[in-house]
């Protein structure tokens, strides 16, 4: 071509088959505009739909631009092929067959040669190959102006939705809009699954919280309900046996009243000795009362504890008969403890073994084993021992045995053994085959 | 006796949809029992060597299968086109419209054969 007067009138890219056909349409429309007549328009687009598919076929995409331009004063529609293939091996060969066969490879080439009026074919293994395809315009053309040019784009735009492939390929874009949509939901919704997943979580610990709440609840109810028990029958207890007492009081002071003379002073001094005996009972038992009502119950400080030393404490406070005697075993340990407990345990059972000891001599021998995770205290005598069936009882309140020597006991002593090493974790329990007893309590270590 | 196959080609055909018409054609003459071809290309308004080489196969495959194949309805410009190519359709017998194209068939197989349809493509 001398010169290009409109080099650049539709370019279209050469990707897939759908892309041939809508190039061999223009080159259809474009020469129908350029006013050829039918025939030349199915040559042109004949020829254009030949080297467009080959494109295709061989290298896989191209370009292919429209163009009008001159040459030996004459004007040409033109269509410029090009690839960056690896060129045609054997174009030679090609283009010199005579009377191609359809079925012969290359055809397309010659075919294409055969229908144009300029053909010119540059292959390059390098540079790929372009092909440039014109026919001529005939001499009775339409006016072309920049703006014919610019209309005939126009209508190409305009018309560009209803080709076939544009329709096809509007579509795709359609369906890859809504899958993109769809993408976006499916992460939204996975994103309120995991939220879901994350509340169900959180309601199933909660469950779990309030489960452990009513137990706990449910725990502290029972607790209450015993506690509740033991308060109704320490009050029944309690107002009993304080109004043993101060009946007897009551009947001393009526007594006392009713002597005539300040004479019989023997007598009153009597009744002022067994009112003193009686109101020393009431004492003690309030003691007692107050002691159990505490015992393990309060925040007392823990020190550092010998038991050894602490027996020899305890067994001095109390007052021994003449006959008895106390063995300390040895492996006493050192312990970190509320030393008042220990007091308070050790005083009891220590008491009690000597309290209901049928015999004026006697043996009480106090031990400890150390066992894994808690000591275990024994206070052994060789009383009278305790039958079988009361070796629960006597951990009672108020629950007495023997009706004469319990003439100084409160019926307390073993309860608040009791109720202390339970607060502390442990037990207290009395062996006892025939003679002797042995009461044994544990101690966290 | 079978019947005549009726192929309207109404939408440019792009190769993959030229080669199931191809299948497609060969697999009804198979089912159908039919005896002949009428591929109407009224509305096609270019063959080039790929869609001549389409016919051809149609015309080949069909003939192994006892059918003749009528190519009718070809544009002017298009039959131009081919005589300056020097492509010749060996094999497929061309007639001027359908009407013509069912007159060269019965000619050629007999009276006796039944009538059937097919249309290929969109109707636009």
């Amino acid at each position: 071509m001398d010169k290009y007067l409109y080099p650049d009138v539709v370019k279209l890219t050469l990707a897939n088959e759908l892309d041939v056909v809508l190039a061999y349409k223009r080159a259809r429309q474009l020469s129908a505009l350029t006013g050829m007549n039918l025939p030349s328009q199915t040559k042109f687009a004949t020829a254009v739909s030949e080297m467009g598919r080959n494109v295709v076929e061989h290298v896989g995409s191209g370009t292919i631009q429209f163009s009008i331009g001159e040459q030996t004063g004459r004007l040409y529609l033109t269509a410029i092929i090009t690839d960056r293939g690896r060129g045609i091996p054997d174009l030679d060969a090609i283009l010199n067959v005579a009377h191609p066969d359809i079925r012969t490879k290359g055809c397309g080439i010659i075919h294409s040669r055969r229908l144009v009026d300029l053909f010119q074919l540059d292959s390059h293994p390098d540079r790929g190959t372009r092909a440039q395809l014109s026919l001529r315009i005939p001499v009775r053309h339409p006016v072309f102006s920049k703006a014919v040019v610019e209309s005939w784009q126009e209508q190409f735009r305009r018309e560009i939705h209803v080709s076939p492939y544009e329709e096809i390929k509007q579509q795709n874009m359609d369906i890859l809009d809504v899958l993109e949509a769809l993408r976006l939901k499916s992460i939204e919704t996975d994103h309120q699954l995991d939220e879901i997943r994350k509340l169900n979580a959180d309601l199933a610990q909660s469950n779990g919280e309030i489960t452990q709440l009513l137990a706990e609840r449910s725990d502290a109810n029972a607790l209450l309900g015993k506690m509740n028990k033991e308060l109704e029958q320490f009050a029944y207890t309690v107002s009993h046996d304080l109004k043993a007492p101060l009946k007897n009081i009551e009947g001393f002071l009526n007594l006392l009243r009713k002597i005539p003379e300040v004479t019989e002073h023997d007598r009153a001094s009597l009744y002022c000795d067994m009112l003193l005996e009686q109101v020393r009972r009431m004492d003690k038992l309030i003691f007692g009362i107050l002691s159990y009502a505490k015992s393990g119950r309060e925040q007392v400080e823990k020190t550092t504890v010998q038991m050894e030393k602490l027996l020899r404490g305890v067994i001095d406070s109390l007052s021994i008969p003449a006959g008895m005697q106390i063995h300390l075993g040895g492996g006493l340990p050192v312990l970190v403890a509320e030393e008042i407990y220990l007091q308070q345990l050790f005083g009891n059972l220590i008491s009690n073994a000597i309290k209901y000891h049928d015999r004026p001599e006697g043996n009480i021998t106090v031990q400890c084993q150390a066992n894994e995770g808690f000591y275990q205290f024994s206070v052994a005598d060789d009383g009278p021992g305790i039958p079988a069936q009361y070796h629960d009882k006597i951990f009672r309140m108020y629950y007495t045995l023997n009706g004469s020597a319990a003439k100084d006991s409160t019926g307390l002593g073993l309860a608040i053994v009791q109720k202390i090493t339970a607060e502390k974790g442990g037990k207290a329990w009395v062996e006892s085959t025939g003679r002797g007893a042995t009461f044994y309590f544990t101690w966290p270590r | 006796m079978g019947s005549f196959l009726l192929v309207t080609i109404q939408v440019d055909l792009y190769d993959r949809l030229a080669l199931n018409l191809e299948t497609d054609l060969i697999r009804m003459v198979s089912e159908t029992d039919a005896r002949g071809v009428l591929i109407d290309i009224s509305a096609v308004g270019l063959v080039d060597s790929f869609m001549g080489r389409i016919l051809n196969n149609i015309a080949t495959m069909s003939r192994i299968m006892d059918a003749e194949t009528v190519v009718v309805g070809m544009q002017p410009a298009v039959a131009i086109t081919l005589v300056e190519l020097g492509l010749t359709l060996a094999g497929v017998h061309t007639a001027l419209n359908v009407e013509r194209g069912m007159e060269l068939l019965h000619k050629r197989l007999g009276s006796d054969v039944r009538e059937g349809g097919r249309f290929y493509g969109n109707s636009e």
